[in-house]
Parts: structure tokens; sequence; C-alpha cells
């Protein structure tokens, strides 16, 4: 028995190492490629040279600068698309009026990809904070959009008939019955969203700045600077999988009925 | 004893299909009536029109003189899905919420009265039908509501599970003074609860039957109870 538990223990931790085994492999390769030079370090640098030249900006301080400005854009951006696509898709998910009014707008709009306005956006805001923070936010608006409508709109009709026959107050119909049953949807907005969200980012620092992670990355690029744009990319690595991981917990969180 | 609900010429249609046709009832304070008949007959029509969730196409329906023109919150309904809210608690789903005193206690007490008392914490979907079809009748039974309308609110249980809630339900309907309308497949579960059955056929209130065997289990009643069920089964299948 003891013995059979023990193993299953030992069973069960090996199973959550097993999924990183092979990108550690293959930094490591990575590593060993570099060292022995079967890669030139000038064209793909090691992990280790990646790693130490990010140390070193990020003691100069342009690291934390470029970061912190990149996730306020991020976060502004997210914030005012996201609250917008919330709160459309709140009034049209409940108001036939409203529905009637913005839903055809709102979907031929939905069709333009947003990194296609990025020339729009430049020509009438300028290179400045607001043209990026506007691009992000088109971005993350119709996720949020698309998922609260849909979200509203596809609460199962019996559990609000039930609602309204026990008597239910409006507010407390929306809060007990129809937002609850809606968040799984929402939520997968949020989740969406805040993938646009790095990627336009992404795109809009390239394009246009004199900051931000994108822009420490473009820069990189014109003095051949590798090690600078593998740390960008990583960068972007990390706060993706942040962001997924927030929209996880989230989840965790407020579906924990499931 | 005082009239509840009067149910007068009501007839409904969907297009042109008659769901139920020139109905005329009366139920009065502390009755427990059955409405028995034929799946597609029209018994969920007429419940959910005393509900208020369905309007006459012609005629009148009225709870204590009042008409009900519209969602009639005096009302409780069970509905055959059990409809309980998944992100809600047990105890949540019969307070809907509302976390006062008085609420919390009356919720305690009733889930107490169905057996569930452990389960207060515990979210729905770890709940077995019957019990979940408990939380229901619980949740129906909050603030003493003046009409009960149960549509088929055992369909989906075992034979003896639903013998013990077709107890429950009519000592708690009994001890409380509850007004209650039954819609059922099941002419004994009717024969066994009721005091009045009444029989739907073709979309028409065909006849209705005094009981006065209802809640009785000795062999004599059964007896007797088992003739007015061949009775019924008579009617409905009689060819017309
Ligand atoms: N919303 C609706 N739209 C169209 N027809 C309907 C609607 N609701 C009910 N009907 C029709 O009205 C008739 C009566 O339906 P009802 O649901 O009242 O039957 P029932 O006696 O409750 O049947 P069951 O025992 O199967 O639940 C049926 O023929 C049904 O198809
Ligand atoms: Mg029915």
């Amino acid at each position: 028995m003891e013995e059979t538990k023990s193993k299953n223990k030992i069973n069960s931790i090996l199973m959550q190492l097993l999924p990183w085994t092979i990108p550690v492999a293959l930094i490591i390769l990575w590593q060993i490629a570099v060292d022995v030079g079967w890669i030139t370090s000038s064209f793909i640098p090691s992990p280790l040279s990646v790693l130490a030249n990010g140390v070193s900006l990020w003691k100069s301080g342009e690291l934390p600068k470029n970061i912190s400005i990149s996730l306020y854009r991020a976060l502004v951006g997210f914030a005012i698309g996201g609250g917008l696509g919330f709160i459309l898709g709140f009034l049209n998910g409940v108001s036939k009026v409203m529905r009637a009014l913005f839903d055809t707008t709102i979907q031929m709009l939905r069709n333009i990809p947003h990194l296609a306005l990025i020339p729009v956006v430049i020509l009438v805001l300028g290179i400045g904070e607001t043209a990026k923070i506007s691009l992000v936010a088109i971005g993350c608006l119709f996720p949020m959009y698309i998922n609260t409508y849909h979200g509203i709109t596809s609460v199962d009709p019996h559990l609000i008939e039930m609602g309204k026959s026990y008597g239910l107050s409006k507010y407390k119909l929306f809060s007990k019955v129809i937002f609850p049953g809606a968040l799984p949807t929402i939520l997968m907005g949020v989740r969406y969203a805040l993938g646009v969200m790095w990627t336009t980012l992404i795109v809009a620092e390239t394009v246009s700045a004199d900051s931000g992670i994108g822009y420490m990355s473009t820069n990189a690029q014109q003095f051949m600077n590798m090690k600078t744009i593998f740390l960008c990319i990583i960068i972007y690595a990390i706060l993706g999988k942040l962001s997924d991981f927030i929209a996880k917990t989230l989840e965790n969180i407020l579906l924990d009925w499931r | 004893m005082q009239e509840l609900i009067t149910v007068e010429d009501v007839t409904k249609k969907y297009g042109n299909k008659t769901a139920l046709g020139n109905a005329n009832l009366k139920i009065e304070q502390g009755e427990f009536v059955a409405l028995v008949g034929m799946s597609g007959s029209g018994k969920t029509t007429l419940l959910r029109m005393i509900a208020g969730l369905e309007q006459p196409t012609s005629g009148q329906i009225r709870q204590a003189g009042q008409v009900v023109d519209s969602i009639n919150t005096n009302a409780r309904v069970m509905f055959q899905d059990d409809r309980l809210l998944p992100w809600l608690s047990v105890r949540e789903n019969l307070t809907f919420g509302e976390h006062s005193k008085k609420d919390i206690t009356e919720a305690d007490s009733l889930l107490n009265l169905v057996g569930l008392d452990e389960y207060a914490d515990v979210y729905p979907e770890k709940l077995s039908g019957g019990q979940k079809q408990r939380v229901a009748l619980a949740r129906a039974l909050m603030s003493h509501p003046k009409l009960l309308l149960l549509d088929e609110p055992l369909g989906a249980l075992d034979a003896l599970t639903r013998l013990n809630m077709q107890d429950l339900i009519l000592q708690i309907c009994r001890k409380r003074n509850f007004t209650t309308l039954l819609v059922t497949h099941d002419i004994n579960e009717a024969v066994r609860m009721a005091n009045r059955i009444i029989v739907v056929k073709n979309s028409m209130i065909v006849r209705q039957v005094e009981n006065p065997y209802q809640g009785q289990d000795s062999v004599d009643a059964e007896a007797k109870q088992t003739g007015i069920v061949n009775d019924i089964l008579h009617t409905i299948y009689e060819k017309d």
C-alpha cells in the first residue's frame, strides 16, 4: 500500500515536470550549439548572453522604463476598449432598441482588421500615446463586445423566466441570473482581448514609437543587436503568458461553481 | 371556503392550433387539485396561464378576484426541469443571494424540511436529480406562496424516491395549508395526493372527480383509490 502510494506521488511529480523537458532541453541544446560554434553568435546569440544583456539593460534602467511604458499603453488601451466593448455588448444584450440601433454598425466595423487602421490612426492622431492606445482599444473592443453580447443573449431563457416568475427585481434578475449566466462567455472575451492587446501593441510600437518594448526591438534591429531583439521576443512571450495566467486565474475565481 | 383561482371560458391558441379550449375551473383556498391527461392535452398550457407566463387568447383567469394579466408573482411555479441557478449554492438558490437573517433562517428551515440541510453550501451540480428537485420544491415554498403550481415535479424520479416526494409534498401542503395545482401524467399519483382530479382530453376539461381518499393509505382506502384511478383511465382512453 505505502509503496504504491509513494510510487503514485513520484509519478504525479514526473507528470508535472514532463511538459517542461522539451523547452529546457531545447534551451540547453541552443546554448551548446552556440558555445561549440555550430551557430554564429552574432546571428543567433546564446540564451546566457541574452540573459546577461537583459540584466545589464535592467540595471541601466532602460528595460524597466520600456516595459512600464508598454504595460501602460496595453492596460489603458485594454481598459478603454474592453470597457467600451463590455458596455456596448451589455446595452445591446439587454435592450432591443439599442440592438437595433448599434448592432449592424458594429458588425460591419468588426470586419475591418484593426491593424489596417494603423496608417489612418497615424495620420489622424500622429505617433503619440493617443495613437497607440487607440489602436489597442479598438483591437480589444470587438472581442469584448461580441462575447458580452453573446453571453447575455444566450443565457438560458428558462432561467430568466423562472426569475421573473419568482418576482425578482430587474436588478436582481440581472445580477443573479443574467450576468452570472453570461460570465463564462464574457471571460472568454477577456482572454481573447488580452491576446489582441499584446499583438496590437507589438505592431503599433514597431511601426511608430520612441519608447516601449516594440521600439527597443526595432531600434536594436538597426544596430543588428540580436541580443536585444531576442530579449524583446522573450519579454513578449512572458507578458503574453502572464496575461493568460491572469485570465485563467480570474476564471477559476469567478467560475468556481463549474 | 374561499375561491382562490377562477378560470373562466379560457381558450389558448398557438396559431390556429387550440392548445386549450374553453376551460372553466375553480380552485378553492387550501385545495390540492391534480390535472391529468395525455401528453399534449394542454395541462402545461393551463398552468402557465395561471402563472401569468402565457396569456389566454380569450377568456379570463383571476386569482383572489384579480385578473392575471401579467406574470403572477403570487403563484410559485415548480418547473419540471429544476431551473436551479448553477452559480449559486443551494441556500442562495432559495434566497436568491439575499443575506438577511430572516431569509437565511427560512431557507435553512425549508432545507431541513426537505432533508437537505447538509447541502446548503453546495452547488446544485453536486446533487442528484431527486435532490435538485427537492431544492426546487424548497425554493417554491419560500415566503409562503398563496398558490403552488407544480408541473410534473416528480417526472424525473425513480419510483421509490417518487413515493417519498409525494408524501413530503402532501405533508407540507397540508401542514401549511397551501393551495396547490399539480400537473401529472401519473393517475395513481394524482389520486394519492389530490382532493380533486381534473381530467383534460383533446385540449378540453372533460371531467372533475372528487377524491375523498386523498392521502390515505389504509388497505381499504387504497382499494377505493384504485377504483377512482381506473375510472379516470377509462375516461382518458375512451373513444370519442
Ligand atoms: N409555445 C408553443 N407554441 C406552439 N404550440 C404549443 C406551445 N406550447 C404548447 N403548444 C401546443 O399546445 C398543446 C398543449 O401543450 P401542453 O404543453 O399544454 O401539453 P401537456 O398536456 O402539458 O403535455 P405534456 O404532458 O407532454 O407535458 C400541444 O399540442 C403543444 O404542441
Ligand atoms: Mg406539460
